[in-house]
């Protein structure tokens, strides 16, 4: 057959203009009246496919993963979704709702005779093969009928365009009077592999208006929420999430729409169950950060804090006693994970209580000897749970640390907490507010409550308790608006060093007065009833030792038996030490944390003590846990350690890279009085609660051997203000030079 | 990328404004502040009176919210009665924010709030106790305040 013959061909003439109709048609090379074409099936309404289950023989012949991204979890999650609003679905059937199946493939042959004589050689087939055999005879059938119909003549495009019709209904493949369409189970996974494929395709084609940065973004730089379905940009995400896990902000992790997840809250007070502590929890999962994409470190870190935080807020944790560990002990509620990214985060219940004793407190409620081993499961040391001591075997009788043994330290820390900080009533987390009304929302449990009193406060309706004329707090939420143990309006002046304290004065290192003598002149705010007072004078933190009030309260430890005077002579010997290295009088730093006061439009920061052992922490060990610029109004120098994270915005954070030993010192942040939101410098003012900063000046705060080492790594440098915007990285550039 | 995301909502605030709300910024170097004037709707006892909202923007915007403060006198149980004017909007604590929240939805729920106050949320619990019970008295002295402070 010459060129002209062929152009001439009927059937060339015809498939050349289907060519032109359908661009993706493929002509076959070796002969030309034939050809394939794909025809895409995206079913309209999706199709429900039920995969029946395997029968014994054909068991598991395709468990590799699926090829595609993030199929498996994108597949799996999104269709069982979408499942669960199927009114006839029963659980355990496998059903899943897919709107892309893999193309019919049509090879078509035009054989000669055609169109008068001889009709079109018709091969229908998908790949896999998901279309029933019965469909596609009924297909290849209606191509004879059509090519009859049509008077024997050009019947090709007729016949696709009839295709492209049928495979909308998806050939009636689901015209099946009771519900689901049923495949074998062998198909499943290569089709829900094609069904994501393609999702995600079209998905990058559309365009999105992304409701953080409000401009239009194409899918390809959007990613879709698993859980509630939203589109954001890929950097709006990115930046929201990196900057909460850096604060420690893990609750935030998750969609960014307004009233996203506030319908489930409603429904369910609807239904009458006001378990307001078992949340469903619409955090993102690590694999979805991934997935979006997140750095590996920054995930890693997530999953750490959201375990940290579910340690801590589980007040049966107990923590091993070595200080330089402080690692939690291994427990059967919260195991530790095997693989850190796993995704099923701690699936330890909220309502399942472990066990939770005072150490200190009756013998009848710790727990039985053979109870009383835990081993860390950070550095494995076994210990006694009760005693705090190697584990000695369940013979032994062992008895826990009575209040005299506690280091002044110790003492000093609890004494602090139980002045200045009310305690959440759920989780009991410590929490110091710094400024605003009294609303306060617990950082770690979300705990709505009173500050003053600690009350729980309904979510609803938290200020009832402060309208309600019987209530002990009422008109009282703005009490203590400027912070407690902070004075409101005079707080700089109040934390001014005078002149002749701040001469580093070695000779008057007076034996007779040991460094934890401390008063502070302000046992009669001490807030133990109800109700609380409603303005205790602010914390004079400069105040000499002798104040009128300093043998009040029991307080005075001058009569300390031998382990406390013991630890005296070491503190001396150390103030010693802290001299020689020349260490100008300057302020420790603390380690505060939030505690978010709600209410007011200015979210209100409060600053949080936080051993990390939670209330009553005999732990010297603070975690670093706030942000802020440190600046020492003792010297007016910046502080800042390399090994604590200092970073400039308001919100505090609740995990840091490292911890400081900084027991017995104690800092009060104040917020600079002319302070403004863009320059969130804050003032910190560190001494040790009670004692005259002079003393603490000596170096005499009880900062052991092992610890000066890390003072040592402190860098006072000069910086400023650390505007916002300004990364760690250059901070510690500035600071480390 | 906030200051972008700030300048196309005030254009847009400006381009269409919500009803009785008109905004401007404080000072035209400064994208982080806003003044917000607010008519008081009518059949509130805020009518006729024109109150200064001032709305200012961290630098983390959006992700940190906004705050909100009335910069004109008003007699309502969800703005403090001092003159700092600071409100009591849930949308706007730091844990409820949600960084596709928009100003206008913050704007808006602020001037229903004078059409509606919530005075089961108040920070002025005499103010709630009174609109819930004397709710003719309440409106009186709303309606004076707005007088004396809210027209110009």
């Amino acid at each position: 057959m010459n060129d002209t013959e062929l152009l001439d061909d009927e059937r060339s003439v015809e498939l050349s203009s289907i060519a032109a109709i359908y661009p993706e048609i493929k002509i076959d090379p070796s002969f030309p009246f034939k050809a394939s074409l794909d025809i895409p099936v995206n079913p309209s309404p999706p199709l429900r496919i039920c995969f029946e289950q395997y029968s014994d023989t054909e068991l598991p012949t395709i468990l590799t993963p699926p090829t595609s991204l993030d199929a498996s979890e994108v597949g799996l999650g999104f269709a069982t979704k979408t499942v669960d609003g199927g009114a006839t679905a029963s659980s355990d059937e496998d059903i899943h709702v897919l709107s892309h199946l893999p193309p019919l493939c049509l090879e078509i042959e035009l054989p000669g005779g055609y169109p008068s004589e001889q009709s079109p050689i018709i091969k229908l087939s998908t790949d896999p093969a998901w279309l029933p055999s019965s469909i596609i005879s009924r297909l290849l059938d209606d191509g004879k009928r059509l090519w009859e119909e049509c008077g024997r003549d050009l019947v090709v495009y007729t016949y696709i365009d009839h295709l492209q019709q049928l495979a909308e209904p998806a050939f009636g493949i689901d015209d099946i009077p009771d519900g689901e369409v049923r495949l074998p189970r062998e198909l499943k996974i290569s089709l829900l592999d094609f069904n994501n494929k393609a999702e995600r395709e079209a998905f990058e084609q559309e365009t999105f208006e992304c409701g953080v940065c409000l401009e239009p973004k194409k899918g390809v730089n959007c990613h879709r929420l698993l859980l509630c379905s939203h589109v954001f940009c890929v950097p709006c995400l990115q930046d929201f999430y990196n900057t909460c896990i850096t604060e420690g902000d893990v609750e935030n992790i998750k969609c960014l729409a307004p009233d996203c997840g506030k319908e489930g809250k409603s429904v369910r007070s609807q239904e009458g169950q006001p378990n307001r502590r078992k949340k469903h929890d619409r955090t993102l999962s690590p694999s979805e950060l991934l997935q979006i994409p997140l750095e590996q470190e920054t995930v890693q870190r997530y999953v750490f804090l959201k375990r940290k935080k579910k340690l801590e807020a589980d007040k049966s944790t107990i923590y091993c006693p070595r200080q330089w560990c402080q690692g939690a002990a291994r427990s059967k509620r919260h195991p530790k994970p095997i693989d850190p990214m796993s995704d099923d985060l701690d699936p330890s219940d909220d309502e399942d209580i472990g066990l939770v004793f005072d150490p200190n407190g009756d013998e009848a409620q710790l727990p039985p000897m053979a109870d009383r081993v835990a081993v860390c499961e950070d550095c494995n040391y076994a210990f006694c749970c009760v005693c705090k001591k190697g584990w000695h075997g369940e013979l032994v009788r062992c008895f826990p640390r009575r209040e005299a043994e506690l280091s002044a330290e110790e003492k000093a820390t609890e004494e602090y907490l139980r002045l200045y900080t009310s305690a959440c009533p759920t989780c009991d987390a410590p929490c110091q507010k710094r400024m605003g009304c009294n609303h306060m929302i617990c950082f770690k449990c979300d705990t709505h409550f009173c500050y003053l009193c600690s009350s729980w406060l309904s979510e609803d309706n938290p200020y009832r308790h402060f309208n309600d004329g019987n209530s002990s707090c009422y008109n009282k939420l703005w009490d203590l608006e400027g912070g407690d143990g902070i004075d409101p309006d005079g707080a700089e002046a109040l934390h001014q060093i005078p002149n002749e304290l701040l001469d580093f004065d070695d000779s008057s290192d007076d034996e007779d007065q040991p460094a934890w003598d401390f008063d502070d002149g302000d046992n009669h705010f001490r807030r133990q009833g109800h109700p609380p007072p409603p303005a205790p004078a602010p914390p004079r933190v400069n105040q000499r030792a002798g104040g009128p009030g300093r043998r009040e309260g029991g307080r005075n430890l001058n009569g300390l038996d031998a382990a406390g005077r013991a630890a005296a002579a070491e503190r001396q010997a150390q103030a010693r030490a802290m001299a020689e290295w020349n260490f100008t009088p300057s302020p420790l730093a603390l380690c505060g944390m939030l505690g978010t006061s709600g209410g007011i439009s200015n979210p209100c920061i409060g600053l949080t003590l936080m051993p990390r052992r939670g209330i009553r922490g005999r732990s010297p060990y603070f975690s670093w846990l706030s942000k802020g610029t440190i600046q020492s109004t003792l010297n007016d120098r910046p502080l800042v350690s390399d090994s604590v994270r200092v970073i400039t915005a308001a919100r505090p954070f609740c995990e840091a890279a490292t911890t400081i030993p900084c027991s017995g010192i104690y800092l009060t942040m104040l917020k600079r009085s002319h302070a403004s939101r863009s320059d969130p410098t804050m003032w910190v003012n560190c001494c040790r609660r009670g004692v005259p900063q002079n003393t603490v000046a000596r170096g005499a705060s009880g900062l052991g051997m092992r610890r000066i080492s890390v003072w040592e790594k402190w860098r006072i440098g000069k910086f400023a203000c650390v505007g916002a915007g300004v990364d760690e990285k250059s901070i510690s550039d500035s600071l480390c030079p | 990328m906030g200051s972008k995301r700030i300048a196309k909502e005030l254009a847009e605030l400006t381009e269409s404004p919500p009803e009785g709300i008109t905004v401007e910024l404080a000072n035209e170097s400064d994208i982080y502040q806003w003044k917000v004037y607010m008519d008081g709707p009518e059949g509130s006892p805020y009518h006729n009176g024109r109150f200064l909202v001032k709305l200012s923007l961290p630098t983390e915007y959006p992700f940190k919210p906004p705050s909100v403060s009335f910069g004109t006198k008003i007699y309502h149980p969800n703005v403090t009665n001092d003159d700092k004017g600071s409100m009591c909007l849930g949308m706007l604590r730091a844990d409820e924010w949600k960084p596709s929240s928009k100003i206008a939805a913050v704007l808006e729920f602020a001037r229903q709030l004078l059409v509606e106050p919530m005075p089961d949320d108040a920070v002025e619990g005499r103010i709630a106790e009174q609109y819930k019970n004397d709710r003719a008295r309440y409106d009186e002295i709303a309606r004076e305040w707005t007088r004396k402070y809210a027209m110009a």
